[in-house]
């Protein structure tokens, strides 16, 4: 398999590759989450803008969560993984805002208990 | 005619004036985006009557707008503008779920009456759906669709969506129950169907993609994988919404969960598909060694 084609595995299956728009304020990463984290497209949009933020060495990255209104398991095993890179780095992972269906499955799952909400 | 709320996407700025300028005038509802990735946005948080949108635009253009505005809410109507075409691109777009097309230069009268047709059916002409539904005694339906098929695509809860415009549901329900069968048909494939253990969810290449990604794709792209159908049973009945979930491997496995105990330490980046399916049915359980996962949810 090419690095082209290897590259693009995941934009393969749905024909276009997803982007969310990342910021540096400060100390702080934002990720702008534009879609719901609910698929393959819009998990490796959240890996490549979390490695973006992570590789220019911020150790505090915020995933803002306005634009999402679905997220299932397999979003928040994405937003687990950076969780777990940040803190294995010390870091930390926040969120903001957190509200409607999503702060329901946060809560439900107490994940509000892990992932501090930014004001 | 009632006061329509419309969407418009084009990424032509003259052309959302001039249109902006029309639906002023006609005193409706409406929001202008300039892109494809603004029109997804914004229906995602606001319900519109109709939205339209240009095919041709940069990024994300119209027929991806379409495709993901039909795979979230099949019954939005969507009319489609563009530039006199091909046949094949028309028989494309009706395909995709297009409501209507429109060629430009837009004719308003022409705007009008495509919006005029579509709002009798808003407004009016499933009124006698709603009133029936409160008095349907018993429904079902039955599905075998190969995994392959049905990893591609979102699979919607018609008699969901029938009974939320019936008012036994309310619209935070109805994500709840797509999202809870959602996540069953999930674990159907991925560890029914296609055999992915969870834990591979922790394994990274060099490229940092884990290898549950890697391997779900290549299977999905293996018949011998692939082809395995995955069973969907609904049933409705004295108000009793009951969904089951069967695949032809070893199922929805229990040590998937994730205990509480494991979330004050380091949590796992996986197992919470049956967390979300609990929280939101009223019965969970399994059937044919875990191959067969049953949730039901009382609507009254």
């Amino acid at each position: 398999m090419s690095a082209a084609v290897k590259g693009s595995l995941f934009c393969l299956e749905t024909g276009i590759a997803m982007e969310f728009p990342t910021e540096i304020i400060g100390e702080k990463g934002y990720i702008k989450i534009n879609a719901d984290l609910d698929s393959e497209q819009s998990g490796e949009a959240l890996r490549k803008a979390f490695n973006q933020v992570y590789d220019q060495g911020k150790r505090t990255i915020v995933l803002d969560l306005s634009g999402v209104q679905i997220i299932n398991s397999y979003g928040i095993g994405k937003v687990l993984m950076c969780y777990k890179r940040l803190k294995a780095d010390n870091g930390t992972l926040m969120v903001k805002p957190l509200g409607g269906f999503v702060k329901e499955t946060f809560e439900l799952l107490m994940l509000d208990k892990i992932l501090p909400v930014e004001q | 005619m009632a006061k329509p709320s419309i969407l418009l996407a084009d990424d032509d700025r003259g052309t959302l004036e001039l249109y902006g300028a029309f639906f002023e005038k006609a005193g409706w509802s409406y929001e202008l985006v300039p892109d494809g990735q603004s029109a997804l946005e914004a229906a995602r948080q606001r319900d519109f009557d109709v939205i339209l949108t240009d095919l041709y635009m940069p990024g994300v253009d119209g027929f991806h707008v379409l495709r993901e505005l039909k795979s979230a809410k099949p019954q939005q109507p969507v009319i489609v503008v563009t530039v006199a075409g091909s046949v094949e691109e028309v028989i494309r777009t009706l395909r995709d779920g297009a409501t209507d097309i429109l060629v430009k230069p837009v004719d308003f009268n022409q705007l009008k009456e495509a919006v005029a047709r579509l709002l009798p059916n808003l407004k009016t002409n499933d009124a006698p759906e709603k009133l029936i539904y409160r008095y349907v005694q018993s429904t079902h339906s039955l599905f075998e669709i190969p995994s392959g098929v049905l990893a591609q695509h979102k699979f919607q809860l018609g008699v969901v969506d029938r009974l939320t415009r019936a008012g036994l549901v309310d619209r935070n329900m109805q994500l709840r129950l797509q999202l809870a069968l959602q996540e069953a048909i999930t674990n159907a494939i991925e560890h029914g169907a296609l055999e992915l253990p969870s834990s591979w969810k922790d394994e990274f290449d060099n490229e940092g993609v884990d290898k549950f990604s890697r391997m779900r794709a290549e299977r999905l792209k293996d018949p011998k994988y692939a082809d395995r159908k995955i069973r969907i049973h609904v049933s409705f009945e004295h108000y009793r919404l009951r969904i089951s979930v069967r695949d032809p491997g070893p199922g929805f496995l229990l040590k998937d969960h994730a205990p509480e105990e494991q979330l004050t330490g380091d949590p796992q980046s996986y197992g919470r598909g049956l967390a979300i399916i609990a929280g939101t049915m009223d019965e969970v359980r399994y059937q044919h060694r875990g191959a067969e996962l049953i949730m039901v949810k009382y609507l009254i």
